[in-house]
C-alpha cells in the first residue's frame, strides 16, 4: 500500500527524515512513535504528499508519489492534521462535506452521493448530533471526532493522523481510538503518530519507533515496546512491565 | 445556518440583485438638479444619461470591487480583519494617482497611470513577498503594510510640498470620491472588474477548503500555491481598477464580508457573489446620500463618498457588535 524507499527530507539542511525505508501493509494500523524532533509529523506529511522527499521515493500503491496530481492523491490519501484554528464559522457539516472535495468538480457543488457519504462519516463517528454546531464551538474531542468524519467522507483507503488525541480526555481518547480501529476493522488503512505509548499498544498492530530522523524498530507492540528500546529513543528510565490483561507490554514513567 | 445548495445561491444572489437595481433606480432619479424620469421629459433623460449613469456605474463597479476583493483577501490571508487595501496595491495606485495628478495630466490619464502604478505594485509585492515559489499568508501581509506605510510616506512628502489647493485635490482623491463623467473609463474598470469576479466565484470554493489551514486544503486535493497566487493576482487588479477609478473608498471592504457572514455563513461560494453586489449596494446608497447632501448643504465642494461610507458604516458595525451577533 505505502512503500517508502530511502526517503529523505530536510528543511534548512539538516535531515529531519534521513535514509527511512519501510513498507505499510493495506490494513495495517502503524503508531508512529519517538520523541519530540524524531520526524512523526514529516514523515506524514512526505507520505501525505504536503512535503516532497529531497531524496529517495515514496510509492502509493505501486505507484511512484510523484506522478499523482493533487487530486488523485487526496482519493487515495486522507490526512488529518494537528489543531489548526479555522478562522470562519463553518458548521461540523459543512467541515465534513469539504472531506468530499477530492472527488467534487471545479465550482463544488455537492451531489447526492457526497451528502451521503457525509452523513454516514458523522454517524459513524458519533457525531452527527453536531452537524449544525460550529466546528470552532466544539470540544477538543468532538472536534477531532468531526475532523476524522471528514478523513472518512473523503472515502480515502488509507487515513493518517498527526496525534489524533493529543489534548484529549481519556473518555475522547477512547472514543477516538476505537472509531480509528473500527475504521481499520473495515479495511482502511491508517498510520498515526501518537504520543502515549500505552494508547498505541492497545490499539495499534504495529508500531513504528523513530529516533532522529531514521527507523529505530518497525514491528509488534510486543517487539518495539520493550524497557532497552524506550531507555534508548527517549533516553529516560521508564519501567515497562507485561499486562495481565492482555499480555501486551504496558510503561509506567518513574521519578527520577 | 443552512448549507449550500444551488437554490440557495440563485435565491441569496437573486434577491441582492434585485434590490441592487431598485436601488440604482431610485438614485438615477435622485440629484441637485431635482429632475426626474417622472415627468422630466427628455431634459431628465439626457441629465441621468451623461451625469448621474456613469456615476452610478463607477459605484456598482467600485462597490462590487471592494465587497468580493474584501471577502477574498480575508479568505487567502485566512484573517477576518483583512481589507481590500491591506496587500498594498492600494497605495500604489494612489501614490501613481497623485503623481499623474500634480504632473498636470488630464483626468483620464491620471486614472491610467493610477491603475498602471497598482499593477506595477502588485507585482512589486509579489516578488517581495514571495519565497522560493510560495507565498505565505504572513509574509504578504507584512509586505502589503510595509509597501502601503511607505506609498502612503511618499504622498505625504508631496503633499507637504505643494501649494495647498493642490494638496485639497489630493486629501479628495484619498478619501475617494465618484466624480466621474467619462463612460469609457468606467466601462474599462467594470470590464476589469467583471472578469476577476468570475474568477474569483470560480475559486471561491477552493476559498472554504483555504480556511480549513494548508494542510488540509493540500490533502482534499487543492493546489495551494497556485490557488493563493490566482486569488492574490485577480483581486488585486480589481483593487488596482476600484482604487484608480473612485480613489480609497473605506470600510466598504471590511464591513460587507463581515456582514454577510452574520447573516448567511462563511460559504464563500455564495459570499464572494454576494459580496460585491451588497457593496455595490451600499457604494450607490452612500453616494446617493453625498450627492443630496452636497446639494443642500454644501456649494463649493461635495462630501467624498469615502467619508460617509466610514461614518455610517462604522456605528453599524459597533452595533451589530454589541448585539453579540458578530
Amino acid at each position: 500500500m505505502i512503500r517508502l524507499d530511502g526517503v529523505r527530507f530536510s528543511y534548512t539542511g539538516e535531515d529531519v527524515v534521513s535514509d527511512i525505508s519501510l513498507e505499510v501493509g493495506r490494513g495495517s494500523f502503524v503508531g508512529i512513535m519517538g520523541p519530540n524532533g524524531a520526524g512523526k509529523t514529516t514523515l506524514l506529511k512526505l507520505i501525505a504528499g504536503i512535503l516532497s522527499p529531497s531524496a529517495g521515493r515514496i510509492y502509493i500503491s505501486g505507484v511512484d508519489l510523484s506522478l499523482y496530481s493533487r487530486r488523485r492523491l487526496a482519493r487515495e490519501i486522507a490526512f488529518v492534521p494537528q489543531f489548526e484554528a479555522i478562522p470562519f464559522s463553518f458548521s461540523a457539516w459543512e467541515v465534513v462535506l469539504m472531506g468530499r472535495a477530492p472527488h467534487i468538480g471545479r465550482f463544488g457543488i455537492e451531489g447526492r452521493e457526497d451528502i451521503m457519504a457525509a452523513r454516514e462519516a458523522m454517524l459513524c463517528t458519533g457525531t452527527l448530533h453536531l452537524k449544525e454546531r460550529c466546528l470552532n464551538e466544539l470540544s477538543g474531542g468532538e472536534r477531532q471526532l468531526v475532523l476524522i468524519a471528514r478523513a472518512i467522507a473523503s472515502g480515502s483507503p488509507v487515513i493518517l493522523l498527526d496525534e489524533p488525541t493529543a489534548f484529549l480526555d481519556i473518555k475522547h481518547e477512547i472514543r477516538v481510538m476505537d472509531v480509528l480501529r473500527a475504521l481499520n476493522d473495515g479495511g482502511v488503512t491508517i498510520v498515526a503518530a501518537m504520543h502515549d505509548i500505552n494508547l498505541a499498544v492497545a490499539y495499534c498492530r504495529k508500531i513504528l519507533l523513530l529516533k532522529g530522523g531514521r527507523v529505530f524498530r518497525f514491528g509488534s507492540a510486543e517487539e518495539v515496546v520493550t524497557y532497552a528500546n524506550l531507555r534508548e529513543v527517549f533516553e529516560t528510565d521508564v519501567y515497562v512491565g507485561i499486562s495481565e490483561i492482555d499480555g501486551r507490554p504496558y510503561y509506567v514513567p518513574i521519578r527520577r | 445556518m443552512k448549507s449550500f445548495s444551488p437554490k440557495r445561491f440563485f435565491l441569496i444572489n437573486g434577491l441582492l440583485l434585485f434590490l441592487l437595481v431598485l436601488v440604482l433606480f431610485v438614485s438615477a432619479n435622485l440629484g441637485p438638479t431635482g429632475l426626474s424620469l417622472f415627468g422630466g421629459g427628455r431634459r431628465a433623460l439626457e441629465i441621468i444619461k451623461t451625469a448621474r449613469l456613469p456615476r452610478l456605474l463607477a459605484a456598482v463597479v467600485s462597490g462590487a470591487a471592494l465587497g468580493s476583493t474584501g471577502t477574498s483577501f480575508q479568505a487567502l490571508l485566512r484573517n477576518p480583519l483583512a481589507d481590500p487595501y491591506i496587500l498594498g496595491v492600494s497605495g500604489g495606485a494612489a501614490l501613481g494617482a497623485v503623481l499623474a495628478m500634480i504632473a498636470g495630466l488630464p483626468w483620464t490619464a491620471v486614472i491610467s497611470v493610477s491603475f498602471v502604478s497598482a499593477f506595477l505594485s502588485m507585482l512589486v509585492i509579489y516578488w517581495v513577498a514571495v519565497k522560493g515559489g510560495r507565498l505565505l499568508p504572513h509574509t504578504l501581509l507584512l509586505t502589503g503594510v510595509i509597501f502601503n506605510t511607505f506609498s502612503f510616506a511618499l504622498i505625504m512628502f508631496i503633499n507637504s510640498i505643494l501649494p495647498s489647493p493642490r494638496s485639497h485635490d489630493i486629501l479628495f482623491l484619498l478619501l475617494g470620491n465618484l466624480d466621474v463623467y467619462e463612460m469609457g473609463i468606467v466601462g474599462m474598470s467594470a470590464l476589469f472588474v467583471f472578469v476577476g469576479l468570475l474568477i474569483l466565484c470560480i475559486y471561491s470554493w477552493n476559498m472554504n477548503l483555504l480556511s480549513l489551514g494548508d494542510e488540509s486544503a493540500a490533502s482534499l486535493g487543492v493546489d495551494v500555491e497556485s490557488t493563493r497566487r490566482a486569488i492574490f493576482f485577480t483581486a488585486s487588479i480589481m483593487v488596482g481598477a476600484s482604487v484608480s477609478l473612485a480613489g480609497l473608498i473605506g470600510f466598504v471592504g471590511l464591513f460587507v464580508p463581515h456582514i454577510l457572514r452574520l447573516a448567511i455563513g462563511p460559504d464563500h461560494r455564495i459570499l464572494v457573489p454576494a459580496s460585491s453586489l451588497l457593496g455595490a449596494i451600499s457604494l450607490v446608497l452612500a453616494d446617493t446620500l453625498v450627492r443630496s447632501l452636497g446639494f443642500r448643504w454644501m456649494y463649493a465642494t461635495e462630501l467624498p463618498v469615502g467619508v460617509i461610507t466610514a461614518l455610517f458604516g462604522a456605528p453599524f458595525f459597533i452595533f451589530l457588535l454589541k448585539r453579540g451577533v458578530a
